[in-house]
Formats: structure tokens, sequence, C-alpha cells
């Protein structure tokens, strides 16, 4: 009796599973599908990014050729950006710094946060506030050339707010952030190039020594 | 005789020749100076509604989800059995959106460093001069910040200039300067600074003095009517000569 009655069933089921289209009728009605798709952001630093990067001293007129200190490349796309030896109460431009290549899937665009992790330190001791020394401003991919002197006009980079993974030299940190700054940047469309030049104006008082800071760059889609 | 005279006029020529020469060349050495230090001030215009404005955005923290509404007449075979799929499932997308760089610098001290300084800076920032205001509005600062020359030299000049305009539709010249010895009071206008390339590379003369001596420096912006919102940056130079 039970095996019967599976067998109807079954046979009821595979009936309604391979019964013509024709058979059935149809109701033409309105599906809704609601997306939720997670951000998609993929961001690419590239320091000393075109060739003929390092750091020249502010001057007027002719420029001079561009050097670096060991920790910069060797190669293009390599290392540090590393001033080199600096004297103090002197400004440099550190051309071809960084290149931010910022693909998402935001068709809103992104916000591009950069921020130092921590102030321009001293590894002998003692510290200077990154937003009077470290700076950024717009520099080219290349081509055309960079015309920035150590002159032209930067904004500095702030000491981030947030929560640094790690202030040490070997370590690059990331920054949790509870609440966004003031963004460097903002893109309308949801991939963009960004071609930075660095400018190190070091204080008169600062004492010798060798300094380093992280920047951290966040991208943050609209 | 005759020869005594000519030694004497000889004497003579040789004095007056060796008196003008000592005259050139205290004259030249009064006239030559050289450039001992020179110092930029960074000076940034942010002009609102600007795109540096605090704008909040939070990536989803959601995974991929879909959810349907079916016709309730339809039959059940017209869900899509892809939207199923995902309805409820959680799909991780791999993402970087954080990337660091190292800064690096050996810093030597420099004993010229002291002998021109800007400092007590009006502002919030150390070293920097900012300005926020509307496109069409006219800010001032009082003594924005302070240049300070620290030399025993007697006599020194002190040039100054903007290194570039803010931008081509924001001239330097839109930055005027009021700058007087720390003890005086203003002057009773202010002037507009000129800008290093625009004025044949040339800076102008701010003060002649000796020794050491403080100069604040009011500045006054005034935003043009119109420019687009952003941050708008040039540099106060000031260059000492002795």
């Amino acid at each position: 009796m039970r095996k019967s009655v599976g067998w109807i069933v079954t046979a009821a089921m595979l009936a309604m599973t391979f019964a013509p289209a024709s058979a059935q009728t149809n109701v033409p009605g309105a599906v809704h599908v609601k997306w939720f798709a997670q951000a998609i952001v993929k961001v690419t630093l590239t320091p000393n990014y075109f060739t003929g990067f390092g750091a020249v001293k502010a001057t007027f007129g002719a420029q001079p050729t561009p050097t670096h200190g060991p920790d910069a490349g060797p190669g293009v796309g390599q290392g540090s950006i590393d001033f080199g030896n600096v004297l103090s109460g002197t400004d440099y431009l550190y051309k071809y710094a960084a290149h931010l290549q910022v693909t998402t899937n935001s068709t809103t665009g992104f916000n591009l946060y950069g921020e130092g992790a921590a102030d321009f330190v001293n590894q002998s001791g003692g510290s200077e506030p990154i937003s009077s020394t470290v700076f950024y401003l717009n520099s080219t991919s290349g081509s055309p050339p960079d015309t920035n002197t150590g002159f032209s006009g930067a904004l500095p980079f702030q000491r981030t707010a947030g929560t640094p993974s790690s202030t040490s030299f070997g370590l690059p940190p990331t920054i949790a952030y509870t609440g966004f700054p003031a963004p460097i940047a903002v893109s309308p469309t949801p991939t963009a190039d960004f071609f930075y030049d660095y400018e190190l104006k070091v204080p008169p008082s600062a004492t010798g020594g060798n300094y380093f800071v992280w920047i951290v760059y966040t991208v943050v889609p609209q | 005789m005759k020869s005594r005279r000519i030694v004497s006029w000889f004497l003579f020529a040789l004095i007056a020749l060796t008196a003008a020469m000592v005259a050139t060349t205290e004259k030249s050495s009064a006239i030559v100076q050289q450039q001992r230090s020179q110092i930029a001030i960074p000076i940034i215009i942010n002009v609102t509604p600007s795109p540096l404005a605090f704008a909040p955005a939070n990536a989803s923290a959601n995974a991929i989800v879909a959810s349907f509404v079916r016709s309730a007449g339809a039959p059940a075979h017209y869900v899509d059995p892809v939207a199923a799929l995902f309805a409820g499932a959680r799909v991780v997308v791999a993402q970087t959106n954080q990337q660091a760089v190292r800064v690096e610098a050996e810093v030597t001290p420099n004993p010229n460093a002291t002998l021109l300084t800007a400092n007590n800076f009006s502002g919030p920032i150390p070293g920097e001069v900012v300005f926020t205001g509307f496109s069409g509005a006219k800010l001032t600062q009082s003594c924005a910040y302070q240049v300070k020359v620290q030399t025993t030299t007697v006599g020194w000049n002190l040039e100054q200039g903007l290194s570039n305009d803010f931008s081509s539709g924001f001239p330097g010249g839109d930055l005027a300067n009021n700058t007087y010895l720390i003890a005086a009071t203003p002057q009773p206008v202010a002037t507009p600074f000129i800008v290093f390339p625009d004025n044949n590379n040339a800076f102008t003369e701010m003060a002649k003095n000796g020794g050491t001596q403080t100069y604040c420096v009011d500045l006054t912006i005034t935003i043009p009517q119109g420019l687009a919102g952003g941050s708008y940056g040039t540099n106060a130079i000031y260059t000492l000569f002795f």
C-alpha cells in the first residue's frame, strides 16, 4: 500500500516536471530583483614611478639633477621615497614620488585619502610635525615631463586620527578609521590615476638623524 | 730739478691711483651682496564649496545578495534558479583599499638655518598659513606669521615675493601683505605680493636693516568671484642678502 502511494506521488511529480510548457497557463508577472553589490576596490601604489625620480633642492631657475637616498629605487617603481641627505632649514622637491592607480566598481566614483601614520620621526629620538614637513602636489605621468620645483605650491600631509596598525620603520601600516578625514582627491569616475610629487620642508630647528614616516593611502567608494 | 719734479708727479699719481682703487674696492663690496638664506612659507587657500569637504562614504559591508518578488499568479518554475542561488549567499570579493609608502630623509643640521626663520604662525598648523572661505570673500589674518632675521651683520637686505600664482584664474597678486617691525604699527595699506615668474624672475625688496629684527606679516586675500571650490597653494619666499 505504502509502495503504491509512493509511486503515485513520484509519477505525479514527474508528470509536473516534464509536462509540456504549452499545457501550462502562462501568467506574466513582474520580477523585482534588488542587488547589493559589494564595492570592489583595487589600489596599486608605485613609488619612484618614472625615470628621473628623486630629490632636488628648492631652487629658482635651472633645476639640479634629482638625486635620492639609498633606500629609493634602485629601479623605477622600487624602494622608498628617500630624500637622502638634507639640510635643516631647507626645502626639497621629490619628483615622481608616487603613482596611485585606483580601480573600483563604483559608478559614483571614490574618495582618496592620504595621511601619515605618525609624525616625521627621527630614529635617534624626537620628531617633527608631519603637517609642516612633508607635503604633496600633483605631478605628471612623466609625459609631459614634471615641471614642478621645490617652490611649487603643495599641501601638507596630516597625521592620522585613525589607528595605524604599526608605526615601525620596517612594517607598512594600515589605518583603521572610525571617521574619515578630508580626502586628498575625489574621483567622480570608478577608475583614476594619481601622480604625486612630494616636498620636504626641513624645519630650521630639526636635529640631525634619520627621519621617516609612512604615508598611507586609502580608497573609499562613494 | 726737473727729475725731482717728475718723481713728485709720479708719487702723486701713484697715491691717487691707490686711493681710487681702495675706494672702488670698498664700494664694490658694499654693493655686491651674497644670498645667505631663503625660506618658503606655504600659503593654502581652501575655497568652499570644496572637494576637500568632509564627505563620509562607506564601502558596503554586505555580500552580494539578490532578493526577488514573484508575481502571486506566476507558477513556481518562473523563479530564476540563478537568482535563487545568490539569495542569502555570502560572496566574498577580494579587495585592497589601502597602500603605504615610506618617506625618509637624513637630516644634517645647518648652522645658517637660523639666519632667517618664520615662526609664530597665527593658524592652527605651525609652518603654514591657511585661509578658508567662499569665492568672492575677502579674508585677513593679522600677523599671520613672523619673519625673523638673526644676525650681527650691520647691513642686510630682505626680499620677498610669491613662488607662483595660485592658479591661472587666481593670481598671486590677490594676496596682499602688510609687513612691519613687530614693535611698530602696521603700514597704512597692504601691498599685493609680486609673483616671481610674473616679475621677470625677480623678487622685491622688503626691508633694509641690520642686526636681529622680527617682522609681523598681516595677510589679506581676495578670493576671485566664481572660483571653483578646491585647495589652492603658493609659497611666500623670503631671501636674505648681506
